[in-house]
């Protein structure tokens, strides 16, 4: 679990927030999975989408990227003919270079490369009353220092009050998302659970 | 040894032949970041917000009124207004109908709906209005007062009494004529029987004569009162009807208060402010400065001041700054253009803020926490008085770098206008919020 990119993450929504964009990317990774549904399910952001270097087609208005036949079709090499395979028997595997497009889920529509390393995470980011919906998020647990904390810390800083060195909430919609053992959740949920985890950063 | 030797040798080793290619040279690199120029571009445009239509919404569609929203229309406008929306409605049908080259040769009666796509929405430069508003109502405070409207002749418009109403106030007019005169008073007790004339020409005798004189007086100054002073008759009437709205200033009002200050008056008319929405401001003077402009001809003196004026129960708040020789011409003037530029500040439960908030102006960062109800203004005197004065009771104030009066000043003001009320966060991101005391955005989850 790296909080190196996760910090590139806080850092890159910022920022895109800040020059107003409708649609960003971030590299995927499990965590940047789930921290981002989290962030959707509280409503920082309008859509999380898998998808290539290229914006998903379904997300883009004028649709600038050809239908997903065209590309998944167009990645496909011919099959090597018997006499080739004889001469040659190593055609039989794959030598693609796997940055070819596949099928993803149940939308017709949706490609991304076959390549993991290529995939992106696009996220539709939010505004209102000409103001970002997420304008700030940075990392409370670092790289070097994780910070963990139990249902008895959550239940004082949900409550505006600091504990274990993490301040509290006291910013209208202020969150704090923790990676716990039932996944991402937010330390409002945590605290109603009672249940602990690990800090993984403010947003507001 | 020759002294040439030296410098031979120095030829010898330094004075190689230049290469044909010159060598760049060698730089050490202090950072891990690409130049610009070997960075790997997107091969995609940056996706604006703006583009996908997700901040202004005023572009996204246009569509003809049908008939019954013309019919509704037709109820809240009058004719010229419907003719205007006819029209317009008109324009956007050739246009998007037949193109533009066939609306270009027609009369132009309306606005061009490519013209609202491109340029209706949210302004967004340094001008624009800091709260929302569609300007459709005159806020007491914050818009100049509209004239009054006058009719064109007040005389004319005033009605004569009725012969009833003045005779019966021609005989208390007598009967108070007849307390206070004298001489009015021994010519009735004389001639009780009536008017006394002189038989032999007919004429009032001198006496009568007087006492004539005395009554007509009487009669004129009736008829003018009336004119004016009479609540049923008169054009000038301040009480019958009386608006209850700040933008009327009675002058009535004004003469009751005794003396008032010509410059506090003057401010107040124009900002349309009657004297008892005034009297709901608190006024003081926060900072005031003792300047010298270093000339040839030596040191010029004046002074400047920074005034807040704020109201608690209207949750109103303005700072203002005024300069001057005089200082307490300085004092006015900061007071007046505070009263000036009041602007409605958010209370939680109208007792603290809403949320932490930060203001920063040039050094100066003032730090403002909302604080649970009792207790009390645990700050600074400066933002102590702008919290009184816009009636705030419950906070807490950290000034934690430079602590220069009027930047903290301004910087406070700034802070309490930064506030985000969880309405507008909850409506943001679409979910509904609680909070011990209330539920935002309630009607959607």
């Amino acid at each position: 679990m790296s909080l190196v990119n996760l910090a590139n993450v806080c850092s890159h929504l910022q920022n895109a927030s800040k020059a107003r964009l409708g649609l960003t990317s971030i590299p995927v990774s499990k965590l940047h999975v789930a921290l981002m549904l989290a962030l959707q399910r509280e409503g920082f952001l309008s859509s999380v989408t898998l998808g290539g270097a290229n914006p998903p087609a379904n997300l883009v208005q004028g649709n600038p990227s050809p239908p997903a036949d065209e590309l998944v079709a167009a990645q496909k090499e011919p099959e090597p003919s018997a006499d080739a395979l004889a001469a040659e028997p190593w055609l039989i595997y794959d030598s693609r270079d796997w940055t070819d497009m596949v099928r993803w889920g149940d939308d017709a529509e949706q490609v991304v490369p076959r390549n993991l390393a290529r995939r992106r995470l696009w996220l539709g980011l939010k505004y209102w009353d000409n103001e970002p919906v997420l304008s700030r998020m940075g990392l409370i647990s670092k790289p070097k220092k994780r910070v963990i904390l139990n249902s008895a810390h959550l239940q004082k800083i949900t409550r505006g009050f600091e504990a274990n060195f993490v301040k509290g909430l006291r910013r209208p919609g202020e969150c704090i998302f923790l990676n716990t053992d039932r996944g991402v959740l937010e330390s409002r949920i945590c605290a109603e659970k009672n249940i602990g985890g690990m800090a993984l950063c403010r947003v507001l | 040894m020759s002294v040439s030797r030296p410098a031979a040798r120095c030829r010898c080793l330094f004075s190689m032949p230049p290469s044909s290619v010159p060598k760049p040279h060698p730089r050490r690199t202090f950072t891990t970041t690409p130049p610009l120029n070997r960075r790997v571009r997107r091969g995609y445009k940056n996706i604006k917000a703006e583009d996908m239509g997700l901040i202004n919404k005023a572009a996204a569609e246009y569509r003809p009124y049908s008939e019954e929203e013309k019919a509704l229309l037709s109820k809240k406008y009058n004719k010229e207004q419907m003719d205007a929306i006819e029209a317009a409605e008109a324009e956007a049908a050739t246009i998007l109908g037949e193109g533009s080259e066939s609306s270009s040769s027609s009369a132009i009666t309306g606005i061009d709906p490519r013209d609202l796509a491109t340029q209706a929405g949210f302004r967004r430069d340094y001008l624009r209005l800091g709260y929302v508003d569609d300007l459709s109502r005159i806020s007491p405070v914050l818009d100049k007062r509209k004239s009054k409207e006058v009719p064109p002749n007040m005389k004319t418009n005033a009605l004569p009494p009725s012969e009833e109403k003045l005779a019966e106030q021609l005989g208390e007019g007598l009967d108070s004529l007849l307390d206070r005169d004298p001489t009015v008073q021994a010519y009735f007790e004389n001639n009780s029987e009536g008017r006394k004339v002189d038989p032999s020409t007919g004429k009032p005798t001198p006496e009568t004569q007087v006492v004539d004189e005395l009554i007509q007086s009487q009669i004129h100054q009736l008829e003018r009162n009336n004119l004016y002073v009479d609540p049923e008759y008169s054009a000038l009437a301040p009480d019958i009807p009386r608006v209850q709205d700040p933008r009327f200033v009675y002058e009535s009002d004004e003469a009751e208060t005794g003396e008032v200050d010509p410059d506090q008056q003057r401010v107040r008319r124009a900002i349309g402010m009657s004297e008892a929405d005034a009297s709901r401001f608190m006024q003081k003077v926060l900072v005031v400065r003792w300047v010298a402009n270093q000339t040839r001809l030596g040191k010029v003196r004046s002074t400047s001041a920074l005034a807040v004026a704020g109201s608690a129960q209207d949750g109103l708040l303005g700072i203002g700054s005024g300069k001057s020789v005089e200082p307490d011409q300085a004092m006015k003037q900061a007071n007046a253009n505070a009263l000036r530029n009041v602007r409605p500040i958010p209370k939680y439960e109208g007792r603290t803020i809403y949320g932490d908030v930060q203001g920063k102006v040039s050094g100066t960062v003032v730090q403002l926490m909302h604080r649970p109800p009792g207790f009390g203004l645990r700050c600074q005197h400066l933002v102590f008085e702008m919290a009184r004065a816009v009636g705030i009771t419950d906070l807490a104030a950290r000034v934690p770098r430079s602590r220069n009066k009027m930047n903290v000043v301004k910087a406070t003001y700034q802070a309490l206008m930064k506030q985000k009320l969880p309405e507008d966060v909850a409506r943001g991101r679409g979910r509904k919020m609680v909070d011990v005391r209330k539920v935002y955005y309630a009607g959607r989850t």
